[in-house]
């Protein structure tokens, strides 16, 4: 073996090993239906048409076929399409399923029908806290509120807010699935690493995400995370 | 400078440590020269505060040139050239369905060239006594990819200055060198100033014929740099870099000039750089 075809033995094989290969992450989360515009009261002889979602085992949108039913019909019903109709005061519990893969997801809430419900309608405001998952420190509480007259979203950190100023290239996300930015909605860049601040989140409804997601975008991996609590 | 992103390119130029199996400066018209291909492979790193964290699964390889030139009898020419840089990054796969989250990427083009000078101070007996000043020239791309960090290079323009104190000598007939260097690297654009240290030591078990070199890098941040994600906009930096590297390397002398040559260095410890070795293998010409 000459010189030129012993280097290229010694070489072949960085090269090849330079090739784009595979990571896999561990992304599976239980599957969920999630009524995205949830009322608990309304008047006897009125209707409301529920937008439901299905998110599947990675957080993912997807169509399914809902099936919903009231357990009172005397005092309400529900139609194949989520339209529901009030007859008379009382109680029932309305219930959305669906089956995929021969598993059965429900999702139940309950309504109230009376004479006088309540259409004050206030903005509606969730929290959280969000903590590190990774050796950054990453800790604080949150709340996440409508904005008035608008579809966007107010995001609000407080005094307790702290983030890792080391990381290279940390970013945050609203998504469905703690551990995957697929699918999830980008707010951009962490910029304030420390104390209060907020973000303005346009045409996003309320219900539209579960969780806070910080992510190291060139490292790829998650730094931490919030459950966005009702 | 902010909106450039660095954070690859700083792995490639810690790792690409260049063994020349002596101490002493290069006789006039003398001179070692090494084409060599590098790849580190890395699915983690040291974080700010020491500890591994995992990350998307990168790889660095280039194909680059070394020598060392004999101007004179004192003074040293050395240049380190990586012509061919290729960065990647795996594809994301979800484990739950198996489609892609994320493509990967891959960027080509030439590193950061580093030129620089050596002067031989004092050569006595068995002791030599040299000074080095190296220039890294930003000839890389620093924002490759389609977030910038895809770097072969990054952007800056440091200087460094070296001192190193070396002596031969042997251990049952063996010819035996030993290295210990200190130097100061002055960086541009708001990055940190280091201090570099390091021992090398290194062995010929078959006289003529084979080299066995181990070696011992200290990398300390001076902390003294004020770009940090506080003022980087959310861009990607790698600041206040600092690592403890071992490294290996065996020399194979093919004839009396020509000869191949493997690597392997770790970091054992550090932060903000990588935690897995790399490998080289080349192809020296020594003109002794």
């Amino acid at each position: 073996m000459n010189i030129k075809k012993r280097y290229w033995v010694f070489i072949l094989p960085l090269i090849i090993a330079s090739c784009i290969g595979e990571d896999i992450i561990a992304d599976f989360i239980e599957p969920e239906l999630r009524i995205t515009n949830p009322i608990t009261e309304i008047a006897i002889s009125e209707s409301y048409q529920f937008d439901i979602v299905y998110f599947n085992n990675i957080g993912q949108e997807e169509n399914a076929d809902i099936d919903w039913t009231s357990s009172n019909t005397s005092v309400a019903t529900i139609d194949s399409n989520g339209l529901l109709m009030s007859i008379t005061e009382g109680n029932t519990i309305i219930t959305a399923s669906t089956t995929i893969a021969d598993q059965t997801i429900e999702e139940s809430f309950p309504i109230t029908v009376t004479t006088e419900p309540d259409n004050t309608q206030q903005p509606i405001v969730k929290s959280g806290t969000i903590a590190t998952t990774s050796s950054y420190l990453l800790q604080g509480s949150f709340t996440l509120s409508e904005l008035e007259d608008s579809n966007d979203l107010l995001l609000s950190f407080e005094d307790d807010y702290q983030a890792d100023t080391a990381l290279p290239g940390l970013y945050v996300y609203l998504t469905n699935n703690p551990s995957s930015i697929a699918n999830a909605q980008s707010l951009g860049p962490v910029n304030i690493f420390n104390g209060q601040h907020q973000y303005v989140i346009p045409n996003t409804g309320i219900n539209d995400f579960s969780h806070l997601l910080y992510w190291c975008e060139p490292f790829s991996v998650k730094v931490g995370d919030g459950t966005i609590e009702d | 400078m902010n909106k450039i992103k660095r954070y690859g390119v700083l792995l490639i130029a810690l790792f690409c440590i260049q063994f020349t199996y002596s101490q002493w400066t290069k006789e006039k018209g003398k001179g070692y020269y090494k084409l060599s291909a590098w790849y580190l492979n890395t699915d983690q790193h040291y974080t700010g505060s020491g500890d591994i964290d995992p990350n998307a699964t990168r790889s660095y390889f280039n194909l680059n040139f070394y020598g060392e030139y004999g101007i004179s009898k004192k003074w040293n020419a050395i240049a380190y050239i990586p012509f061919f840089s290729r960065t990647t990054q795996n594809d994301i796969l979800s484990g739950t369905t198996g489609q892609v989250l994320r493509e990967g990427e891959a960027i080509n083009s030439i590193g950061d060239i580093e030129l620089g000078i050596t002067y031989g101070i004092l050569n006595k007996n068995s002791w030599a006594l040299s000074s080095t000043l190296k220039l890294g020239i930003p000839t890389g791309n620093d924002s490759g990819g389609s977030d910038g960090s895809f770097q072969t290079g990054d952007g800056e323009f440091n200087q460094l200055i070296q001192l190193n104190l070396g002596k031969s000598f042997s251990i049952s007939n063996l010819p035996v060198y030993s290295k210990l260097y200190l130097g100061f690297n002055n960086r541009t654009n708001n990055f940190s100033d280091e201090i570099k240290t390091g021992l090398e030591i290194g062995a010929q078990p078959w006289r003529d014929k084979l080299w066995l070199v181990a070696k011992f890098d200290v990398n300390q941040s001076l902390n003294n740099g004020s770009i940090d994600a506080t003022n980087a906009q959310g861009n990607i930096f790698a600041n206040n870099i600092e690592y403890v590297n071992l490294g290996g390397e065996i020399a194979y002398y093919i004839n009396q000039k020509i000869g191949i040559s493997f690597n392997y260095t770790s970091a054992i410890s550090g932060r903000i750089v990588a935690a897995n070795p790399s490998f080289s293998a080349g192809l020296f010409l020594d003109v002794k």
